[in-house]
């Protein structure tokens, strides 16, 4: 490793704070590149953008798929029948009208739940996106971390080619993924942003981490919602995943806000961590082999058999 | 399988994929640890910060 100090690219988009690191500076073609990405991305799956492709859908139609239709409704799909329906890709509206709306009122106007048949309203084939009645969609539970491959996908493309992988961390506001690097990442205590509850070192792949502590407004609300009621979750505040791709580990830590999360994550081979609202730290049978360190006093192991170890 | 997720079965069969629980989280300060980045919700930017900051401004007028 070259003892020069990492290049570090910072810029807002998609609502969130990005840090893209590198072993040089990134040349400005490379970055515009990116920029267009970004942009481009933004511009199909933005509900908070009047001129983005979701938004021409609201009415119902359908469109030319954009290029990440299928890899993303896909795993919606599957993160929808793990959760019972409580993740679902038409939650829009459910996020709107508790105030989280493309003019960020965070005016409550209420508790809708989501179309609860959303498979027969969205449809993903044939390279056309369709919606047979008016709904909002909204990729909020995977969307960051596929934009944080495509973003790490393209900068592999255009770094310069060496025998090993070049050193790249691409972290958007707190969805990381790596490559050529290893890195000690603070998993941040949801109610104290100075603390933290554990320290995961990862050498590459995604850690993508959710809570509600700070997309939160009036009494209680704040943007994860059970689509099933247009509730906030109560139980969890904040989860931890981390697997080869960000989208998968933004995935699953969605899905650990809902029962079912913890069967998926097993099933997908994700070592996670989630904390409750109570202030209970909880972990995966993989987690401690999978290089996380937490700080907690064990009062009551439940330590079940460790052959389900995926 | 959400739906009865306080049946004792159900429960049983969820804790299953959970490998431990901790009742005491001893937090430590960021500060003082030996790390790279921070791992929490997303860092919010622009418009929504500034949206909280008037419906605060909206509570205290």
């Amino acid at each position: 490793m070259s003892a020069a100090p990492p290049a570090v690219w910072e810029f807002d988009a998609i609502g969130t704070r990005w840090q893209v690191q590198t072993g040089d500076l990134l040349p400005a073609p490379v970055r515009a590149d990116v920029e267009r990405l970004i942009a481009r991305f933004d511009r199909e799956w933005s509900r908070f953008r009047t001129d983005s492709v979701v938004c021409a859908l609201e009415r119902g139609g359908e469109v030319p798929a954009p290029a990440d239709a299928t890899d993303m409704l896909d795993l919606y799909a599957e993160l929808s029948a793990a959760t019972g329906g409580a993740v679902n890709p038409l939650v829009g509206e459910s996020l709107a009208r508790r105030g989280y709306d493309p003019a960020y009122s965070l005016r409550d106007h209420g508790a809708r739940p989501a179309p609860e048949r959303w498979r027969d309203l969205l449809t993903w084939r044939d390279a056309v996106l369709a919606l047979r009645a008016p709904a909002v969609i909204d990729v909020g539970a995977l969307g960051k971390g596929r934009l944080v491959d495509l973003v790490t996908d393209r900068l592999r493309e255009l770094l310069p080619d060496e025998e090993e992988p070049a050193a790249l961390v691409v972290d958007a506001g707190g969805d990381i993924r790596l490559s050529g690097v290893t890195e000690r990442i603070a998993l941040e205590h949801p109610y104290d942003p100075a603390k933290a509850v554990g320290v995961w070192e990862l050498a590459g792949g995604a850690l993508c981490a959710s809570a509600v502590n700070r997309r939160a407004w009036g009494d209680g609300l704040h943007h994860v919602l059970d689509a099933r009621t247009g509730e906030p979750v109560r139980q969890i505040a904040a989860t931890w995943a981390v697997a080869p791709t960000a989208m998968l580990a933004d995935a699953v830590a969605t899905a650990l806000f809902f029962d079912g999360g913890p069967e998926l994550a097993h099933r997908r081979g994700t070592p996670w961590v989630r904390m409750t609202t109570a202030g209970q730290l909880e972990w995966s049978p993989g987690a401690p082999g999978a290089g996380v360190e937490l700080f907690v006093r064990r009062s009551s192991d439940s330590a079940p058999s460790d052959s389900l170890e995926g | 399988m959400t739906g009865d997720a306080a049946s004792p079965q159900s429960r049983q069969y969820q804790q299953a994929f959970i490998g431990g629980i901790a009742g005491e989280v001893v937090g430590k300060d960021i500060d003082d640890l030996s790390v790279s980045r921070v791992a929490g919700s997303s860092l919010t930017s622009g418009g929504f910060n500034d949206a909280l900051e008037t419906i605060k401004a909206d509570a205290r007028a």
